[in-house]
């Protein structure tokens, strides 16, 4: 004789309550509507102009998104037909722009009653970026804080060259100015091209200790980075570079910004900007932080001892 | 030294065979294993040589322009870095550096700098800095301009000067990162550079500095493997010899080989190929030896009795004369004649007599010392050579070899027969006598011992009678062989008259020797001499040589003539009389049918087996054969069977008497009777009236022979006096 299941047939009470109380949710819900579902709408006061999408570029602005408290739109360069109609957009709105590149601040440059603040550029000067309405912040690391802490690795360190193009009198003054808080003597050689970058190199490299190896890229190829770096590692030169990579090539000390740093002192000038009439301060202000590595295989080669204050900046590529 | 570097070139000549290769190579000169094979192996050197020169040549081009290639590439790149400063400060003061750096490298003719036009020169250097260079050409630069990001970023003109220079024009590039590159800069990034021309190089490289250092090189390159090719010659040529010298030593036992030397041995070689011929040249060695040692014993030895032969007793004698001269020792010669001999052949039978020869032999062998030699002289004759004994001694052994003879008993049958002997014996004095003297002694002693009653010996004595004829003997003796060598005997013809056929004209060819006073001496005088003296043959020989030959003439005088030639028993133990036949007998185209050879019944009697194979010789040529004398001594008609005669000739002591002897006419009848029965035709010598002409023809005679048919005469007699109608009786 068959047996019947128990739980699937356990009456039909059950089933009658069941139904009621889903009858009466649906009635709740149509009594009471919750608030519609949309995007925020942006906060008037700040536009982010990216050049491109590459992770310098898009991590500025994903810090910028973490530390300002409103909403701002976004906008990236595309080809460069739509340059003009992007620009008329852009123009419409009243707002603070941050251009992150130097095509975006060549385009932010040419936008009419705007306040732009550009980062991540290294030759503003050159591109004629500042004006009372537009002025930036520094793209390379504090050098003060990149000599002191070459200067601590290598005691004896008091001769040191670097090369760049023209028109970076500001950066150069600076970094005489830091030379010589460590005590160091920065011999500055101006070039055309990366191979008078080289050649430059070569025929000054017996007079120094040390290359100061600035992220000029009007006067660096690949190529050139690859012959001074292994030029400097047969001559047994100490090298400060600007990015970590270039460690592994020989380079005994790198200096990096940081995203933070840069998205916080943008906003900084953002804030002044949309306080005043234009942007205040100075041309360019400085990063205040810097992410130094040590290449320990370097400093060991070199017969470089590594302070205990600087163990944690160790890195062995 | 100058005659040492001579002596050293000629022995490098030698040695590489370079004589011997042109030989070969022209066709000239006989060809040699060795040589060829040395002759191969330069051949294939100078080959080689050619082939490596030629793929060195080759390949070291190719290299030269690949490695120039190459370097001017390096080149190309330290002189972009050098010339940087003419960019930087459009200055000419840094080209004093350039110049500077290659000052050592004489293979840069010219180095040129200009601007990113490629038509401005900025700056010049090299040796050949003011020579009428060229500009670059706009289609140059532009073909440079394109170059970019392409893996050969440079051009290479081979044209300029005639190829003197070669070219290499390379843009000189600045490369910069772009804007954004340095930041989250990588090396291995794909994002490309900002490039762009500020110049061109112009570098000229002396291509002659190149093809001269490369012709050096290949000169002494070329040498050095020309002398590697040489000493691998030297060796390979002296390896050569060697690997064939195991062939080549072969050549020395060939050689004697070749000129009839058989007491060669040839050393096994170590080679299986070569060890083998070896061992095949030593079986074919061994196989001519035992061949020569056959034919060697069958020359001398007697086959029936195995004892040697006259041949080789004769050259034992002369040996033993000399060794005796020498040793001042006395020797002696017997000669041994058996009494009853032709009585035991003709009434037992040939193989009875062949049975006596054998034992006589033995028993003679078994009565000497092994350093005596017994021969078999001739039928029953045999004659022993006792080496260093004396007369006493001699005549013992004479007594010895009688006693044994008359102990012997032949048993054949259910009879038993006795044989006896009679001994000549010679001494062999120092310096007196030759062997044929000596055998002539023995000879005449047994002649005398025969004389006093047989079963005896006599001993030659040189005093009195013997020595009065032995020195008329050997006067004969001295003369015949003059005669011989003058060739001064004389040939008679005798007809031969066909009883049937009386035109048919046949003559006996009769021999005459003008004697010491110049008279034609009868051969019954210097016959049993030349007999005695063993110069029967010498004299056959000369009969026959120009009987042949006067026969030759008397048929191309047109006289189709027969001519019948006597043969002594001494011819038939010369091997070499049938050869001399044919010889003759083709020399002077004469058929053989017109020849008859005559031998006497006793010289085939005694000599039956050799008489045999002459006989059937001259037969199977095609020469007719007679049996002269039948009828005399114990001559067997049993005999006719086994003897291939044409002619039976009746011994003239029966024809000339049997006019008036009627046993003689029985015994010429008989004898008829039975040359007839046995299909021989027979010739009646001696006759001598007309009464004797008349019985034959009446007897059925073939042949008639005599002074009273025709004379001998040197001239052929035309008229015979048989008459022509004479017809032959047929029963």
């Amino acid at each position: 004789m068959q047996q019947r299941n128990p739980h699937i047939f356990s009456g039909w009470k059950e089933w009658c309550s069941g139904c009621l109380l889903i009858s009466l949710c649906v009635a709740l819900t149509a009594c009471f509507p919750s608030p519609t579902v949309t995007p925020p709408a942006p906060v008037p006061g700040l536009i982010v102009l990216l050049s491109d999408g590459t992770p310098a570029f898009a991590g500025v602005q994903r810090e910028i998104t973490k530390k300002y408290p409103r909403q701002f739109a976004t906008y990236t360069l595309g080809k460069e037909n739509t340059y003009p109609a992007l620009q008329k957009k852009i123009e419409s709105a009243n707002d603070v722009v941050v251009a992150v590149g130097l095509p975006a601040a060549q385009l932010a440059r040419g936008l009419s009653g705007k306040k732009v603040i550009f980062c991540q550029v290294f030759n503003y000067e050159e591109a004629e970026l500042v004006t009372p309405w537009m002025k930036g912040v520094a793209a390379t690391a504090p050098v003060s804080e990149q000599f002191r802490v070459w200067k601590t690795l290598s005691p004896r360190l008091t001769r040191i060259g670097v090369i760049t193009g023209k028109d970076l009198q500001e950066l150069m003054e600076k970094a005489q100015a830091a030379a010589r808080e460590n005590k160091i003597r920065l011999v500055h050689v101006e070039a055309r091209s990366d191979k008078e970058t080289l050649y430059a190199y070569k025929q000054f490299s017996s007079k120094i200790q040390g290359l100061w190896l600035v992220p000029d890229n009007r006067v660096l190829s690949r190529d050139v980075i690859r012959d001074i770096m292994a030029y400097s590692v047969r001559e047994g030169k100490q090298v400060a570079v600007f990015g970590q990579e270039l460690l592994s090539l020989g380079g005994l000390i790198s200096a990096e910004t940081s995203y933070a740093d840069i998205a916080e002192q943008v906003l900084t000038r953002v804030r002044q900007a949309q306080e005043t009439s234009g942007v205040p301060g100075e041309p360019v202000i400085p990063l205040t932080r810097t992410v130094i590595k040590i290449n320990t295989v370097m400093a060991m080669r070199l017969n470089l001892k590594i302070p205990g204050t600087l163990r944690g900046m160790t890195d062995a590529p | 030294m100058l005659r040492e570097w001579k002596s050293i070139g000629k022995s490098w000549i030698e040695r590489l065979n370079i004589v011997s290769f042109w030989r070969i190579l022209s066709g000239f000169g006989s060809r040699s294993l060795v040589s060829r094979l040395l002759a191969l192996q330069m051949l294939g050197a100078i080959i080689i040589y050619l082939i490596v020169n030629i793929g060195l040549w080759w390949t070291s081009s190719r290299l030269i322009e690949d490695n120039l290639e190459k370097q001017a590439v390096r080149w190309l790149a330290e002189l972009d870095e050098l010339g940087t400063p003419l960019y930087a400060s459009q200055g000419g003061k840094q080209l004093a550096s350039i110049d500077k750096r290659i000052k050592h490298f004489p293979e840069i003719a010219f180095i040129r700098y200009y601007d990113a036009s490629g038509t401005k020169v900025l700056g010049e250097a090299g040796e050949v800095r003011n020579a009428d260079i060229p500009l670059l050409e706009p289609k140059q630069v532009e073909r440079l301009q394109q170059s970019a990001g392409t893996e050969r970023s440079y051009l290479v003109d081979r044209s300029l000067l005639s190829g003197t220079y070669l070219r290499f024009i390379s843009p000189i590039r600045v490369k910069s990162i772009r804007s954004d590159g340095l930041l989250n800069f990588s090396l291995d990034s794909d994002k490309t550079e900002n490039t762009k021309i500020i110049g061109y190089i112009d570098l000229g490289i002396d291509s002659g500095y190149y093809k001269e250092q490369m012709v050096a090189s290949m000169a002494s390159g070329s040498l050095i493997i020309a002398v590697l090719l040489l000493l691998a010659l030297f060796y390979g040529s002296r390896m050569i010899r060697r690997a064939l010298a195991p062939l080549t030593e072969l050549q020395v036992p060939l050689a004697r080989l070749a000129r009839g030397e058989i007491d060669v041995n040839v050393e096994r070689a170590k080679d299986e190929e070569i060890a083998v011929i070896g061992d095949a040249l030593n079986t074919t060695i061994r196989a001519l030896k035992d061949r020569d040692e056959t034919l060697r014993k069958m020359a001398e030895s007697d086959p029936l009795t195995g004892l040697v032969n006259r041949s080789y007793f004769l050259r034992e004698l002369e040996n033993e004369i000399e060794h005796v001269s020498h040793d001042a020792v006395e020797s002696a010669v017997f000669f041994i004649d058996l009494d009853q001999f032709k009585y035991i052949n003709d009434t037992l039978g040939h193989a009875a007599g062949d049975k006596l020869l054998i034992r006589v032999a033995e028993l003679l062998q078994s009565r000497v010392r092994d350093k005596d030699v017994v021969s078999r002289f001739g039928g029953d004759e045999f004659t022993v050579l006792a080496r260093s004994v004396s007369r006493d001694g001699a005549v013992d052994m004479a007594n010895s070899f009688n006693q044994i003879m008359r102990d012997m008993r032949l048993v054949e049958g259910d009879k038993v027969f006795s044989v006896n002997c009679s001994i000549g014996i010679a001494m062999i004095k120092p310096g007196q006598h030759t062997a044929a003297e000596i055998l002539a002694h023995a000879d005449m002693a047994c002649f005398a011992a025969k004389s006093h009653g047989r079963n005896r010996y006599q001993l030659y004595e040189e005093s009195g009678e013997s020595k009065k004829e032995m020195a008329m003997d050997i006067g004969w003796f001295q003369h015949i062989k003059k005669i011989i060598e003058q060739d001064r005997f004389r040939l008679v013809y005798q007809p031969i008259v066909d009883v049937i056929n009386p035109e048919k004209e046949c003559f006996e060819v009769l021999l005459r020797m003008p004697g010491p006073n110049g008279d034609l001496v009868l051969p019954s005088i210097f016959l049993p001499v030349a007999q005695r003296f063993g110069l029967m043959a010498d004299i056959d020989r000369w009969v026959i040589i120009n009987a042949l030959k006067a026969l030759a003439g008397f048929h191309a005088a047109g006289r189709e003539i027969v001519l019948s030639i006597n043969l002594s028993g001494q011819s038939l133990e010369d091997t070499s009389i049938l050869q001399l036949i044919r010889d003759q007998l083709e020399r002077n185209r004469v058929p053989p049918s017109s020849v008859i050879f005559e031998i006497t019944e006793q010289s085939a009697m005694r000599y039956l087996d050799k008489a045999q194979r002459l006989i059937q010789g001259l037969v199977d040529i095609g020469c007719r054969f007679a049996l002269d004398d039948f009828g005399t001594g114990f001559s067997s008609f049993s005999y006719l069977k086994h003897l291939p005669v044409d002619f039976i000739k009746i011994d003239g002591s029966f024809v000339k008497n049997m006019a008036r002897n009627s046993i003689d006419e029985t015994m010429v009848l008989a004898i008829i009777q039975i040359a007839r029965s046995l299909g021989k035709m027979t010739i009646a010598e001696f006759v001598g009236d007309e009464k004797t002409i008349a019985m034959l023809k009446a007897s059925g005679v073939d042949y008639m022979q005599g002074f009273y048919v025709g004379m001998p005469s040197e001239r052929l007699p035309v008229n015979l006096r048989l008459l022509p109608d004479t017809k032959k009786n047929a029963s």
